[in-house]
């Protein structure tokens, strides 16, 4: 590996080799059932290599000892590849956030196994025809990167993600709550996790209509990623350079409610999407995407920052094929002034949605989003009073932010996007068979 | 190879176990905008070792293979901490043991085909996008193909060796004027061949058509329609609505999910005819054997409305005591195999389009999708085009059109199945349990349903 570097550079190459081991452990109850304990050993190596015309090729391989592939691949695709318009990062003062529990890669598998049964036994005590679910994964990965202008660096990372749902099918009505426990560390408070999905499930439990209309909402912050969506579209370097994102050039233009501030914050403890540098070598940090109602940084990689003009935001994350792109990592928002309770309580008719399906769907860049709500609740008289379904969601998420936004909860929820409050507009349009 | 995998499973002290062995070789290129920005070799190679102790299994997949002993000892020992603590017991339907080497069958094979070839074809596509009007301000263009060789042996005495290509293509103009950006997408995708990908100007220029009118449509207003489905919308639309449900893996330890899908239950109207197949060759999906080893088989789904089969692993199929169908499919070495789809289809009936239009006094016809979701019950889809129905006739072009419905009301809400069945195929694939994307293909002719709601405007 180490001579990789070498070798690219005495054929005047400049290059970077990325690489990522995790060891996964999935333990998974479903169906009132142990099922399976899944382990997973992955490593891999990328290497991106810009050629002496300045372009990029990108090579990945899982198989050990493939090195002379790994290059010639590299060398080969970077013929063809992208004007790069960037030298790589050398070393830079580097964060140290809190991402890796140490009791999290010593807890042992039958304590694993124990938390899940126990967290599926809830469930079955409620009721015996509730199907339990509940899954652990605990990863423990190290990340390491170095290229051909000296960055050299690696950091060590560990994940637990705690999963339980309850599901029940009576006659042709299906009811699936869920949530989940994520972080870094092994701070898991199983009776939270198992308060929440009952909680929820009791409620769950009645359908009510829901007659179409407006309404006042309250977005969970699970939700709120689908309502994000598009605002991250729109600050997303590549669509920023090449002109796709409406935003271009609107950087420091107030467009939403004073009341609306948006962090990205790679460097923030015990989140899961938090690292010491990017994909690139950029050290990650926290920056506003919105900062009081105003667009204030774009998300960027080297390459798009280097297109822009503007310092890279340590965004070059490597979240599909191994190739670095500009992604989100943990979306922050600060907590507003009210409990989640007085929100509810102050709504005589309204909807709180925690989970919308195919939101996702669609283009971005209009701010339209339109989903079906595949876990919410009809909030009557200052209370949930149960389950709304076979209904859609449809909001313009950006004029939801310029005039609707009221605010939000004093509750913060970390997931596995960040840690967000849940949100509350004045109005949303909701469509369902009247 | 054989005789290696054969030697690790020799001390298996558990019920069942499998291994599988697989190097994938992979080449994939995107441009956005006029330049390229994406071009990458690389190659995936790693096994897994599964086994099934008292009902509970022990996975473990890695990338180094040198001691194949150990990690057959690891997967067991872990089948056995869960198969103890559990008492089940292990129920997997039989299948013959198989001894078999299928070689790649394709026509024109993408390893053959140069990388600068590749790049020239899809710079060939975004140079019709970018050139076609002035409205279209960028493009994107996604292409991939990959060639794979498993090698799978169980203690059941089966070895199977499979060579398989998978190939798709996706890509769109976005067109803007300033302050709405518009979209639409053209796609292929296949298992036999780069072909397959090759000649795509019609549909392309057909995507920029639609693209470029986008931009004058207005909003849906939100409500509940008449909705023709085209065929393309309408194959997404069985695979959301009701594929996933068919997958048997989520019905066979539920007692509740097995009353509901009690095989004769009427699940749609009489013309409705649905079946999945591994067997429709060049289709994404189709192979020779599943993921277990099992061999291949188109299956029916629904008969005349009325629920005739679905979707197994072996161990669905033995927990209910049907036959396994072959769908035990894995994302990649990475994942066990699970119960999954192939090519999922509405069989044709003998409506023409004409007739499906006419008595529509006020409805939707939308075509293509954006994608789409299920939670069993409910199901969300998006239409890439729409066009509002008045009076019998396709009229206006409308956007952001989402279709969203209960699959137990919406099924039965069928009522003409046209006579022009499509399979399609693109780069995307389907999703399921963190395995994502796995290739797969939907099919349908037009069909038209009642009351569907539509999510939008005021």
């Amino acid at each position: 590996m180490e001579q990789l570097l070498d070798r690219a550079r005495s054929r005047g190459l400049s290059a970077e080799l990325y690489r990522r081991t995790t060891l996964e452990t999935v333990i998974e109850y479903t169906d009132n059932q142990l099922k399976e304990i899944r382990n997973s050993e992955n490593s891999g190596a990328t290497l991106r290599v810009i050629n002496k015309a300045g372009l990029m090729g990108i090579s990945t391989t899982t198989k050990p000892n493939d090195l002379e592939r790994l290059l010639e691949h590299a060398v080969t695709t970077s013929d063809f590849g992208s004007q790069a318009g960037f030298d790589f990062p050398g070393m830079s003062p580097l964060p140290a956030p809190k991402i890796a529990d140490l009791s999290l890669v010593e807890l042992p598998i039958d304590r694993m196994v124990n938390i899940v049964t126990d967290l599926a036994a809830a469930v079955q005590a409620e009721d015996p025809q509730i199907q339990a679910g509940a899954q652990i994964t605990r990863s423990i990965s190290t990340i390491g990167l170095k290229n051909t202008s000296g960055f050299d660096a690696e950091y060590n990372h560990t994940a637990f993600v705690a999963a339980l749902i309850a599901d029940l099918t009576e006659g042709s009505n299906m009811i699936a709550v869920f949530d989940f426990a994520v972080g870094t560390h092994f701070d898991f408070d199983a009776e939270k996790l198992k308060d929440k999905v009952l909680g929820d499930f009791r409620v769950a439990r009645v359908n009510v209509p829901m007659p179409p209309g407006e309404y006042p909402v309250i977005v969970s912050p699970r939700a709120m990623l689908d309502l994000l969506r598009p605002v991250l579209a729109c600050l997303e370097g590549k669509a920023v350079v090449k002109g796709i994102s409406p935003w271009k050039g609107r950087l420091g233009e107030r467009m939403f409610s004073e009341a609306f501030t948006l962090y990205d914050d790679g460097a923030a403890d015990g989140c899961v999407n938090s690292g010491v540098f990017d994909g690139e070598g950029v050290p990650m940090q926290r920056k506003a995407l919105i900062d009081r109602g105003v667009p204030s940084h774009y998300l960027l990689d080297l390459q798009s920052a280097a297109k822009l003009g503007m310092k890279p935001t340590g965004n070059g994350m490597r979240v599909r094929d191994n190739t670095p792109a500009p992604s989100m990592t943990n979306l922050v928002a600060p907590a507003g002034e009210h409990d989640l309770n007085a929100m509810i309580g102050g709504i005589s008719s309204g909807l709180l949605v925690d989970s919308l399906m195919g939101a996702w769907a669609g283009n971005p860049y209009t701010g339209q989003i339109s989903g079906n709500i595949n876990l919410g609740y009809k909030i009557e008289n200052g209370r949930r009073v149960g389950r709304v379904k076979d209904t859609m969601f449809a909001t313009n998420v950006f004029e939801a932010f310029r005039e609707r936004f009221l605010g939000c909860s004093r509750e913060l929820v970390r997931t596995q996007f960040g840690v967000l409050p849940y949100f509350m507009f004045d109005r949303a349009n909701i469509s369902s068979k009247e | 190879m054989e005789e290696l995998l054969r030697k690790a499973l020799a001390e298996c002290n558990v019920d069942y176990c499998e291994v599988r062995l697989e190097e994938t070789d992979s080449t994939a290129v995107s441009f956005r905008g006029p330049e390229l920005e994406t071009c990458d070799q690389s190659v995936a190679y790693g096994g897994n070792v599964r086994a099934l102790y008292k009902g509970a299994w022990g996975f473990i997949a890695f990338n180094n293979t040198n001691d194949l002993p150990g990690k057959v000892r690891q997967a067991c020992q872990q089948a056995r901490i869960l198969g103890d603590l559990k008492k089940g017991a292990s129920r997997l339907a039989k299948v013959p043991p198989i001894h078999d080497v299928v070689p790649l069958l394709v026509v024109q094979d993408p390893r053959t085909i140069p990388l600068a070839d590749k790049v020239s074809l899809l710079d060939g596509y975004n140079q019709l996008m970018l050139g076609y009007h002035p409205s279209i301000k960028s493009t994107w263009i996604f292409y991939f193909d990959r060639y794979s060789r498993i090698m799978f042996a169980n203690t059941d005495g089966t070895y199977i060796e499979q060579e398989k290509s998978d190939l798709g293509c996706n890509m769109g103009p976005l067109a803007s004027d300033g302050k709405l950006t518009t979209q639409r997408m053209a796609a292929a995708g296949g298992s036999n061949g780069f072909q397959a990908v090759v000649g795509m100007e019609e549909k392309i220029r057909e995507a920029c058509r639609v693209t470029v009118g986008l931009l004058g449509a207005q909003p849906v207003k939100g409500g509940q329609y008449t909705v023709v489905l085209d065929p393309e919308l309408a194959g997404v639309f069985i695979h959301e609505a009701f594929g996933h449900l068919s997958e048997a893996d989520g019905v066979a330890d539920n007692d509740n999910m097995k009353k509901l899908m009690t095989l004769g239950t009427q699940f749609g109207s009489d013309l409705l005819n649905v079946f999945d197949s591994g067997l429709e060759t060049g289709n994404r999906g189709a192979a020779k054997y599943d993921d277990e080893g099992t061999p291949m088989q188109k299956t029916q789904l629904i008969r005349d409305g009325i629920l005739v089969g679905r979707l197994h692993s072996r161990e669905s199929a033995g927990k209910m005591n049907e036959q396994p169908t072959g769908n035990a499919r894995a994302l990649n070495y990475r994942f066990p195999p699970i119960c999954r789809m192939r090519t999922t289809y509405i069989a044709p009936g003998d409506t023409t389009f004409d007739d499906m239009l006419k008595g529509v006094d006020l409805g939707i016809y939308a075509v293509g999708a954006y994608g789409g979701q299920t939670n069993g019950e409910m199901f969300t889809f998006t239409a890439a085009e729409a066009y509002m129905i008045q009076d019998g006739a396709v009229g206006e072009l409308v956007r952001d059109v989402t279709l969203t419905g209960n699959l137990m009301t919406t099924l039965k809400g069928i009522d003409r199945v046209g006579d022009d069945l499509k399979i399609k195929n693109n780069a995307g694939g389907c999703g399921k349990g963190f395995q994502a994307p796995l290739g797969v293909s939907t099919g349908a002719p037009h069909i038209r349903i009642q009351n569907v709601v539509i999510g939008g405007v005021k």
